[in-house]
C-alpha cells in the first residue's frame, strides 16, 4: 500500500511539473500580450517597452520558465501582472467560491443520479426507463455554456427569478448565506453531471443485480425493499467513488465555465480572467492548484475504493 | 497623447449634430428638474456600471508613471477619486473642451509675451481630512515631476538640447500665496497647447501624501555624480514617516538647468532640471514617488480604512470616496463624498459591477436591466444593424436593449495610422520570400514623397468602413482627429483617393511588370525614380499587422493588401500581436517596412499638437521621420507662432505615415438616468446623474 501511494504521489509530482511547464509555455503563443491588456486603450510604444522589462517579460522564456519554477519551489506564486496582487492571496479568495460550488453540485448530482440509476435499472425497458434515457442523454451531449445559458435566458431574463451574475461581495459561504443567487449556477453545474452518472449508476445497478448474492437474497425470502436496499444499492455504489474520482477534472472544467457564466469569483473565473489578461504567474499558479486538487483526488479516490473494497488492499498489498 | 491599439476597442458613431440634439435633449430635461427633486429621487440610488475585468483599475496615485497610465487607472477611477487641477469635457454636450466651472481652478491667465502662466486656485474644494486643495498641493506634483520627470507618463525628452514640455519649460515656478501659482516659462508658450496638453495632467496632491519610508535604502550613483534612487517593489509603507519636504511653496527645479548643466537623474538615469542646491529635497521627493508608488501597488488594502494604505487613499478631494475595492473579484464601490468642493453627487453610491465579455454576461446583465449605464463596456457592435451614414448611428439601437436603454455615442480624439519606417533596409521580398534581385532600400522608396502618396493613396479606407466595419468608422487622414468635431482642423476629406495611385507612380518613371510598379528610369530627375532606387525596384513592402485576435482590424488589412495588389502595390502582412509589433519595430530598428492596427488618441493631452509623435529623435517617431519643416511647425503650434492648420495641411500632404480609419464608441444608459452624457474625453460625471422623479 506505501510503495503503491508513494509511486502514485510521485506520478503526480510529475504530472504537476509537466502542466507548469506546458502552462507557461503557451501562455506566451496567445495572441496578444500582458502589456497590451495591463496598459490598456492608452498603450504607446515606449510604455509597453518598459512594461516588458520591468515584468522581466523581454527575457528568453527559457530563463522566465526556470525562473519561475524556482520560485514555486520555494512556495511563492509570484505576483499578478494585472490585478496588482500577490497570486496566492488571489487563489485564497477564489479557492473557497469553487469548492463551495463544485462540493455543492457534487452532491445534489449524487442525490440525484443515484436514485435516478436505480430506477431505471429496476424498471428496465419501461417507459420510465426510456423518458429517462433520454433525457439524460441530452443532458449528457449539451454542452454547459448551453445550459447555463437557457437556464439564464428563462429564469434570468425572461422571468425575473434569479440574478444573472453572482454577486462577489458574498463570500464563499454565500451559496448557503443567499442561496438564491447559486440556484442556476448550482443547477448547471449539477445537470452537467448528472446524465453521465445516472448512466454509470444504471449500468452498476444492472450488474448488481445478476449477481449470485442477489439471487440468494431473493431466495431467502427477503423483501424486494430491502433486497435492494441492503445489498444492491450498496454494492452498485462502490464504482461510483471511482468515476467521481476520475470525473473531478470534467467537473472543474465544468465549474470553469460556470463560474465564467455566472461570474462566480472562483478559481475556473480567475484562471479564465488571467489566461485572457495574459497575466502568466496567475495563470500558472491556478494551473498548479487545479492540477494539485484533480492529482489529490485522483488519489484519495484510489484509497477510498481500497478502503471500501478490500479485494483492492490485498491486491495492492501483494504487489 | 497614447498609442491606441486596436485591442479593446469597442463599438461605435455619432455625429455632431446628433450629439448636439442629444446635450439640448438633456439640458431640457435637467432644466425641468430641480436640484432639491433630483436628490429626493436619487437619495437611495446606487449607480451600477458593468467593467469588463480587463480594464479593472490597478493604480491609485495620480503621479502616475508611463505603465499605469491608461484610461480605466485615471478616467475611471483616479479622477472620481482625486481631481484634476483642470476639467476636461463638456458636462452637457460631451465635447472635447476645457471645463472651468468643474476644475479646480480658474483658467490661467498668460502675461509676458506668453512666457507667464498665473494659476488661481478656487476657494471651497478641500480634502476629506479638512485641508483646503492649495497651491503647495500643486507644488507637490510640480516638484516630483521636477526630481522624477520619466515617472509621470505625460513627459516628453528634450529634443536635441530643446525642452518639449513641463518641467524642462519651466525657469521658474512660484506660489505668491496659498491659492496662487505662478509659472515662467523659458520661451512663449501657446496658451491653447499648455491648458490643454501639460496642465491638463496636473493633479494636486494633499500633503499627507508628501511622505518617506525611511525604512528603504538608497543607492548613490557617485561615478555620475547623481544620487539615484533605488525602485522600491514592496507593496504598502510605513506610515512612520518624515515628510519628503515636496508639499512647499518652493519649486526645486529650474528649465535654465536642463541637460548637462543640471545635477540631478531621476530613476530612470534621465537628466532633470534640479540644480545642485536643491539635490537633496529631490532626492527625498524620489522617495516619496517610491514609497507612493509602493502604497499604489498595495490593491489589497486600497478600501482598508485601518491600514495604512486604505488611510493614503482615503483623502480625497473629489466627488466620490473609495468604500470596497477587492481585486481578486474586480468588484469595487464608492459613496458620495459630503467634503467635495464640487456639486455633490446625487447618487448615494457608484458600483462597478465586474464582467468577462462584452458579448457574453455583460450584454446579459444590460439584458436583465441590473446595470445603470455601460459606459466602461460598451455595446457589442455585432448587435447593432449595418448603417451607411454616421448619422444613423444614434438611431441604431440594439432592439433587444430598446425597451430599457438609450443609446449614446462619442468620438474620442483618435487617430488611426500605420507608421512607415524611413530608415528600412529591406530589401524588395517577393511572396514566397525568395529574392527578387530587388536591392533597393525600403527606406528609399518611403524617403520619395510621392511614393508615400501613393501608398496613401492606396488605402481602400471607404471599402473598410462600409464593407469591414458596416458603416461604423471614418477617415482619420491626418494628424488631427475629424471626430470629435474641433477648430483645429479645417480639411472636410482626404486628399487621397485610389484613382490617384497611377499618377504618382507614372510620371516619375515606374511602371508596371507582371502587375507590380517597378522602376524602369532610375535617377534623381523629375522624371525618375529618385535618389538610391535602382532600375528594377518593386513596389513590395513589409507590414506587420499588429491585429493578430481583433477579426475586423485582421480584415481591413486584408483589404487594403487586395486593393493595393491591384493597383501595383504588393503588400505583403505578417500578422502578430499588438505587443510583438511595437516592441520589434521601433526607431532603433530598420528591418520594418511598416506596421498596422494602431492609432493615436489625444487624451489627456487634448491639444492635438505632434510633439510626441513626428519631431526628429523622438522616441515616439518610430519610423524616424525627419522633416525640417514638421520639426519647425510642431514646435511652433508648441509656441502659438504657427497655426494648427497649416501645420495639420503639411503633415496631410507630406503624410510621416499611412492615414487609416477609427470608430465611434456608443453606449447604453437605463432611460430613467437624467443628466446622463457621453464624454469624447472618456471621462465621466457620475455625481451629476440622477433617476428622473
Amino acid at each position: 500500500m506505501i510503495s503503491f501511494l508513494a509511486r502514485r504521489i510521485f506520478q503526480g509530482a510529475v504530472v504537476i511539473l509537466l502542466v507548469i511547464a506546458g502552462t507557461f509555455v503557451l501562455e506566451h503563443f496567445v495572441p496578444g500580450g500582458p502589456a497590451v491588456v495591463a496598459l490598456g486603450r492608452r498603450a504607446t510604444p515606449a510604455n509597453i517597452r518598459i512594461y516588458n522589462v520591468q515584468n522581466g517579460l523581454n527575457r528568453p522564456l527559457i530563463v522566465q520558465l526556470l525562473s519561475y519554477l524556482n520560485q514555486a519551489i520555494h512556495l511563492n506564486l509570484g505576483y499578478s501582472l494585472i490585478q496588482h496582487a500577490p497570486v496566492w492571496y488571489l487563489i485564497k479568495s477564489a479557492l473557497g467560491h469553487t469548492v463551495m460550488l463544485i462540493t455543492v453540485a457534487l452532491i445534489i448530482q449524487f442525490v440525484l443520479a443515484v436514485p435516478l440509476g436505480n430506477m431505471q435499472a429496476q424498471r428496465r425497458n419501461s417507459h420510465f426507463d426510456y423518458v429517462a434515457t433520454s433525457v439524460t442523454f441530452v443532458l449528457y451531449a449539451t454542452p454547459v455554456f448551453l445550459i447555463g445559458e437557457f437556464l439564464i435566458s428563462i429564469f434570468a431574463i425572461k422571468f425575473h427569478f434569479f440574478p444573472v451574475t453572482v454577486n462577489p461581495a458574498g463570500g464563499a459561504f454565500a451559496i448557503f448565506t443567499s442561496p438564491v443567487q447559486y440556484v442556476l449556477p448550482v443547477l448547471t453545474l449539477s445537470l452537467l453531471g448528472v446524465g453521465g452518472l445516472s448512466r454509470y449508476q444504471r449500468s452498476s445497478m444492472l450488474d448488481t443485480l445478476t449477481q449470485d448474492y442477489i439471487r440468494t437474497a431473493k431466495a431467502k425470502g427477503l423483501p424486494h425493499r430491502k433486497v435492494i436496499n441492503r445489498h444492491a444499492i450498496r454494492n452498485s455504489i462502490l464504482p461510483m467513488i471511482t468515476i467521481i474520482g476520475l470525473s473531478l477534472p470534467t467537473i472543474v472544467g465544468g465549474a470553469l465555465i460556470t463560474e465564467t457564466i455566472f461570474d462566480i469569483p472562483g478559481m475556473g473565473l480567475l484562471t479564465l480572467r488571467s489566461a485572457t489578461n495574459y497575466d502568466t504567474p496567475v495563470v500558472v499558479g491556478t494551473t498548479i492548484v487545479a492540477a494539485a486538487v484533480t492529482v489529490i483526488g485522483s488519489i484519495v479516490a484510489d484509497i477510498l475504493y481500497a478502503m471500501a473494497d478490500p479485494r483492492i488492499r490485498l491486491g495492492s498489498g501483494g504487489r | 497623447m497614447f498609442k491606441r491599439s486596436r485591442v479593446a476597442r469597442w463599438a461605435v458613431t455619432g455625429l455632431a449634430l446628433s450629439l448636439t440634439v442629444l446635450g439640448l435633449t438633456m439640458s431640457l430635461s435637467s432644466a425641468g428638474a430641480s436640484t432639491a427633486s433630483k436628490y429626493a429621487a436619487s437619495k437611495n440610488w446606487t449607480i451600477k456600471l458593468a467593467n469588463v475585468t480587463t480594464g479593472t483599475p490597478t493604480y491609485a496615485y495620480p503621479f502616475i508613471g508611463p505603465s499605469d497610465f491608461t484610461v480605466s487607472n485615471v478616467s475611471w477611477f483616479q479622477y472620481l477619486m482625486y481631481r484634476p487641477l483642470y476639467w476636461f469635457g463638456n458636462t452637457t454636450t460631451g465635447a472635447v473642451q476645457v471645463n472651468e466651472a468643474e476644475s479646480l481652478a480658474s483658467l490661467p491667465k498668460m502675461s509676458n509675451g506668453n512666457k507667464t502662466a498665473t494659476i488661481t486656485l478656487k476657494s471651497g474644494y478641500k480634502w476629506s481630512n479638512g485641508e483646503p486643495v492649495q497651491a503647495n498641493d500643486v507644488m507637490e506634483f510640480l516638484n516630483l515631476f521636477a526630481s522624477e520627470p520619466s515617472g509621470e507618463a505625460s513627459y516628453a525628452k528634450p529634443v536635441k538640447g530643446v525642452p518639449v514640455t513641463i518641467p524642462d519649460l519651466f525657469s521658474s515656478v512660484t506660489a505668491p500665496n496659498t491659492h496662487t501659482i505662478v509659472m515662467n516659462f523659458i520661451r512663449p508658450v501657446s496658451p491653447s497647447w499648455l491648458l490643454n496638453n501639460p496642465l491638463s495632467e496636473v493633479t494636486p496632491l494633499p500633503k499627507s501624501w508628501d511622505i518617506m519610508d525611511a525604512s528603504w535604502k538608497f543607492t548613490t550613483n557617485t561615478a555620475a555624480g547623481y544620487t539615484a534612487s533605488t525602485v522600491v517593489t514592496k507593496a504598502g509603507g510605513n506610515l512612520a514617516t518624515t515628510p519628503g519636504g515636496c508639499w512647499s511653496s518652493k519649486f526645486i527645479g529650474d528649465g535654465n538647468k536642463v541637460g548637462p548643466t543640471a545635477a540631478f537623474a531621476d530613476q530612470n538615469g534621465l537628466d532633470t532640471i534640479v540644480p545642485k542646491a536643491n539635490a537633496a529635497q529631490a532626492e527625498k521627493c524620489q522617495e516619496v514617488v517610491a514609497t507612493m508608488n509602493s502604497f499604489a501597488n498595495d490593491v489589497v488594502d486600497y478600501a482598508k480604512t485601518t491600514t495604512d494604505t486604505g488611510k493614503i487613499w482615503g483623502t480625497s478631494d473629489g466627488p466620490w470616496k473609495l468604500t470596497s475595492y477587492d481585486s481578486a473579484t474586480s468588484s469595487m464601490s464608492w459613496g458620495r463624498n459630503p467634503s467635495f468642493g464640487g456639486p455633490k453627487a446625487y447618487a448615494k453610491a457608484l458600483d462597478y459591477i465586474p464582467c468577462q465579455s462584452e458579448t457574453g454576461d455583460c450584454y446579459n446583465l444590460l439584458l436583465n436591466g441590473t446595470v445603470s449605464a455601460t459606459y466602461l463596456v460598451g455595446v457589442p457592435a455585432a448587435d447593432l444593424p449595418p448603417i451607411t451614414s454616421l448619422s444613423q448611428v444614434t438611431k441604431s439601437q440594439d432592439k433587444a436593449l430598446a425597451s430599457k436603454y438609450d443609446l449614446s455615442v462619442s468620438y474620442e480624439p483618435v487617430i488611426g495610422y500605420s507608421p512607415l519606417n524611413f530608415a528600412s533596409t529591406n530589401t524588395g521580398v517577393g511572396e514566397d520570400s525568395a529574392m527578387t534581385g530587388d536591392t533597393t532600400p525600403r527606406g528609399a522608396l518611403l524617403s520619395q514623397p510621392y511614393i508615400v502618396k501613393a501608398l496613401n493613396d492606396s488605402y481602400p479606407v471607404k471599402a473598410i468602413v462600409n464593407d469591414v466595419y458596416r458603416g461604423y468608422g471614418y477617415s482619420t487622414y491626418g494628424p488631427i482627429p475629424p471626430y470629435p468635431p474641433s477648430n483645429y482642423t479645417s480639411l472636410k476629406s482626404s486628399p487621397y483617393a485610389l484613382s490617384k495611385v497611377a499618377g504618382e507612380m507614372t510620371p516619375h518613371g515606374w511602371s508596371k511588370v507582371n502587375g507590380i510598379y517597378t522602376c524602369e528610369k532610375p535617377g534623381t530627375g523629375a522624371s525618375e525614380c529618385g535618389a538610391k532606387i535602382l532600375k528594377g525596384a518593386t513596389m513590395t513592402f513589409r507590414a506587420d499587422g499588429a491585429v493578430s485576435g481583433i477579426p475586423t482590424a485582421q480584415a481591413a488589412d486584408e483589404a487594403w493588401v487586395s486593393a493595393a495588389k491591384g493597383l501595383g502595390i504588393n503588400i505583403i502582412l505578417k500578422v502578430e500581436t499588438f505587443d510583438a509589433v511595437i516592441s520589434a519595430d521601433t526607431s532603433a530598428s530598420t528591418s520594418w517596412d511598416l506596421y498596422t492596427g494602431s492609432g493615436w488618441e489625444y487624451a489627456p493631452d487634448y491639444y492635438p499638437s505632434g510633439e510626441d509623435l513626428w519631431l526628429t529623435g523622438d522616441p515616439e517617431n518610430v519610423g524616424s521621420y525627419n522633416n525640417a519643416t514638421a520639426n519647425k511647425d510642431i514646435m511652433g503650434t508648441l509656441s502659438g507662432s504657427v497655426s494648427m492648420n497649416s501645420y495639420e495641411n503639411f503633415m496631410v500632404n507630406n503624410a510621416p505615415v499611412i492615414w487609416n480609419y477609427w470608430n465611434p464608441y456608443t453606449d447604453e444608459h437605463l432611460k430613467n438616468i437624467g443628466g446622463f452624457v457621453e464624454e469624447d474625453t472618456a471621462n465621466m460625471n457620475p455625481e451629476l446623474w440622477y433617476l428622473k422623479g
